[in-house]
């Protein structure tokens, strides 16, 4: 979406002000076509925030905000002195006392983590950043798409949001809950690929039926792709489909792509494993020339024996927490897949009570009805490597490695019940 | 004191924004230490396993190390003499680059300005399609014909008003196809001198096709027609980064106007000038090196029921039943560093170089291993 959509408002953090900070974000959300209720709900987490800070900070701090038009979400980035919020508030877990005041005063900062779809936490020269995402509602498939008759010729077509409209279609009555639930909403597939964080290239026939292709996100180095679907009876659409997908990813900044739950439709010979169960598959876009992975020595010998398996070149670098100050809080991101009870956790904040949080998660993460539990550790983040101790301790075992998953390497954990320390 | 850092987001532009740096792969000591291998064999940047010519060498040995502190000249003035005498141009015609990167980004800045395009094809060297778009120019990428050679009559169709340069690479790397005269004459008088065309020859000298054009000799005819060629690849003095570009004086003169002068040391100057003087013998020495790699890897590849592509230049590119980046870093535990090619946009390729063969044994070898592993 392009990046002149943008509002920006730097403001000082004094009370009387908010309206104009909530005021700003409930208009400018509406003007990039969502909906008052969407609106309103990153309106309040803006407002919740606002109140916390301009109530602990002086009066010459100032707040900037950012609002920008992500095409089928819309973001909303607040920009503020680092320390001046506890970010501890915002993990899932958080609860609220009615007989501790500073705890009371929490809640706002707990409402506005739940109101919102997506939540993120950082920190930088000194400034700290939060950013809320709420999704667009859109229409979900109203009726089944008739079946084509393939006459073959079919070629790379531009994809055109009605094209993609009926991929997204075809997808669903062909692949039903194999495929990602976004899907079921074609305008909103239209949009993910429109507003640029996903790519796609589909394979149509002269009369402009779709027969086969594949969607992919752009994340920061990894791309995570879906399909090949082929949505006729020609079978060799796939590699096509597929080598077309990576031609596009080339001399881009992506660095390699991962497919997870690969359909049967998948061609032999392109990617790598990662999970013995055959359920990620891999690969990288250029030549991997190295890099450093911080790790805790209970995670050294795995992390050196996975990048062997996949003749990985990596210089392991034990770290352990050593008495240096942490951050009292910590914060962990909860990326939650409810229809296949999943979930995975980040660190987005790493602080002394990471081992209590860390069991608080897993409880309420299985109160909640979560059967599969993964944590994400990234090795390309040192102070992450200490989470190495609590990590066992409430029961995550190094499953495999996802190379350039995060700033360097992800480590995927999964929990595995009787396993706590 | 700490000072505010600058805001990235409103300073850079957005083209540049777009854009990941380019990041050349580690020093051979970090890359055998990493991959646990003693040696590294690179077949990885077309580089002559030969080496420089005797005559190159002995003037490289021959540089003075106090003229270290002296400045070369600023236009390579005697290399361009010289050029002058072996292609029968005036020195006015030449400009001597940093390499031909060098080059390719100064005929850019010279003739483009905001909203034009060049046009390029989708897998070829990468730097024409890079210049153009860090510098905010549109790279238009034709796709290679079926042969996987360039598609005259696609690329004359993606031309347009705003079109400023065309840029063929002849032969093409990584294919090795070529365009022989009367096909290279067709397209230009086609264009009718309405762009430039540059020819990069970076890889000429490899061939001996009786029919491969010799753009030096077209450029008389063809005012708009603009000639590279590098002494990294035949030459062997690819560290030394120098090459070079030849036109007709009036358009070498607009690109004179973007050089940065000085770029061009004197250690390089002065073995490209030595390089002239046994080009001949070590041309065909290499030539013949070429060719009996290239036999012996295409038998090897047939064995092992491999595709390839084999044309002209020192390379081949081979199909791999696996991920090309996964057979990079297999083949990089042997010690055989070769370029994985999905970022040419050939995945499952790889493209190797074409030196002597004892390594070409050891690459047939370790190609073999990696298949069966």
């Amino acid at each position: 979406m392009p990046h002149r959509q943008n509002i920006e408002l730097s403001m000082p953090l004094q009370a009387a002000f908010l309206p104009i900070a909530t005021g700003c974000v409930e208009q400018s959300v509406q003007a990039y076509g969502m909906g008052r209720a969407e609106a309103m709900h990153l309106a309040l987490a803006v407002e919740e925030v606002y109140s916390f800070l301009a109530a602990r900070t002086s009066t010459d701090q100032r707040l900037k905000l950012l609002c920008r038009n992500g095409g089928y979400y819309a973001e909303v980035v607040c920009r503020f002195p680092q320390h001046a919020l506890p970010v501890g508030a915002f993990n899932i877990t958080s609860t609220v006392s009615s007989e501790d005041e500073e705890s009371l005063a929490e809640m706002g900062l707990l409402l506005a983590a739940r109101t919102v779809d997506q939540l993120g936490i950082s920190a930088e020269n000194g400034e700290m950043k939060i950013h809320f995402v709420k999704n667009k509602n859109y229409p979900s498939v109203r009726e089944q798409i008739a079946d084509f008759v393939s006459q073959g010729g079919f070629r790379e077509v531009e994809p055109e949001t009605e094209l993609l409209k009926q991929f997204a279609c075809r997808v669903t009555a062909k692949y039903g809950a194999q495929a990602p639930s976004f899907f079921t909403f074609p305008g909103k597939v239209a949009d993910m690929v429109a507003c640029g964080e996903y790519g796609a290239v589909l394979l149509a026939d002269g009369k402009g039926n779709v027969g086969a292709g594949m969607l992919w996100r752009r994340g920061h180095k990894l791309a995570e792709a879906f399909g090949p679907y082929i949505l006729c009876d020609q079978a060799q659409l796939a590699i096509r489909s597929l080598e077309a997908c990576l031609q596009k990813m080339a001399r881009t900044s992506l660095v390699c792509m991962v497919v997870q739950d690969p359909t049967p439709d998948m061609p032999p010979g392109y990617f790598e494993l990662l999970a013995q169960d055959g359920s990620v598959l891999y690969r990288q876009l250029e030549e991997d020339n190295g890099t450093t992975s911080y790790a805790h020595p209970e995670f050294v010998d795995f992390l050196r024996t996975g990048y062997q398996q996949l003749y990985l070149p990596r210089e392991v670098h034990p770290v352990e927490h050593q008495g240096e100050n942490l951050s009292p809080c910590s914060a962990f991101a909860a990326q939650m897949n409810r229809p296949a009870r999943r979930v995975t956790l980040t660190a987005i904040w790493v602080g002394k009570d990471a081992a209590a949080l860390l069991l608080e998660h897993v409880r309420a993460l299985k109160q909640e009805g979560f059967t599969e539990i993964q944590f994400h550790l990234d090795t390309g983040v040192a102070e992450q490597a200490m989470l190495g101790p609590a990590l066992s301790a409430a029961g995550f075992i190094p499953q495999w490695i996802l190379p350039w998953g995060g700033r360097g390497d992800l480590l995927v954990l999964t929990y595995r019940e009787g396993e706590a320390l | 004191m700490s000072h505010p850092f600058p805001p990235l987001d409103t300073l850079v532009p957005s083209h540049i924004q777009k854009i990941e740096p380019y990041i050349p792969s580690k020093p051979d000591d970090v890359l055998r230490q990493m991959f646990g291998c003693p040696v590294i064999y690179r077949l990885n940047n077309n580089e002559n396993a030969l080496g420089p010519s005797p005559k190159a060498i002995e003037a490289i040995q021959a540089m003075d190390p106090v003229q270290a502190a002296v400045y070369p000249s600023g236009d390579a003035y005697h290399l361009r003499q010289k050029l002058a005498e072996r292609f029968g141009h005036s020195p006015d015609s030449f400009i001597v680059g940093n390499g031909a990167n060098e080059v390719i980004a100064f005929v850019i800045k010279a003739f483009c300005q905001e909203g034009d395009n060049i046009i390029t094809t989708d897998k070829t060297f990468a730097v024409y399609e890079w210049v153009a778009e860090f510098s905010g120019y549109e790279a238009r990428l034709v796709p290679l014909a079926a042969d996987f050679g360039y598609d005259d009559e696609a690329m004359l169709a993606a031309i347009d008003a705003r079109t400023k340069i065309v840029f063929i690479c002849n032969p093409n790397n990584p294919t090795g196809t070529y365009w022989n005269e009367t096909r290279l004459r067709n397209f230009l008088d086609r264009v009718d001198g309405r762009q430039i065309v540059v020819v990069d020859e970076a890889y000429s000298e490899f061939v001996d096709a009786p029919d491969f054009p010799n753009g030096m000799d077209l450029m008389r005819e063809y005012p708009n027609l603009l000639v590279f060629r590098t002494f990294s690849k035949m030459f062997a003095l690819a560290a030394l980064r120098i090459g070079f570009l030849a036109g007709q004086e009036k358009i070498v003169d607009v690109i004179r106007r973007t050089c940065v002068v000085y770029s061009v040391n004197s250690l390089a100057q002065q073995a490209a000038i030595a390089s002239l003087l046994d080009a001949e013998e070590h041309v065909l020495r290499t030539r013949r090196m070429v060719s009996e790699a290239r036999g012996f890897l295409e038998a090897e590849l047939n064995r092992l029921g491999l595709s390839y592509i084999s044309g002209q230049g020192n390379y081949m590119v081979i199909r791999l039943p696996m991920s090309d980046t996964l057979a990079y870093r297999k083949l990089m535990r042997k010690g055989i560093m070769v370029r994985s090619m999905t970022g040419f946009r050939f995945p499952n390729h790889i493209r190797v170089t074409l030196g002597t063969l004892p390594v070409m044994e050891k690459l047939a070898e370790a190609l073999k291993n990696i298949l069966t592993v």
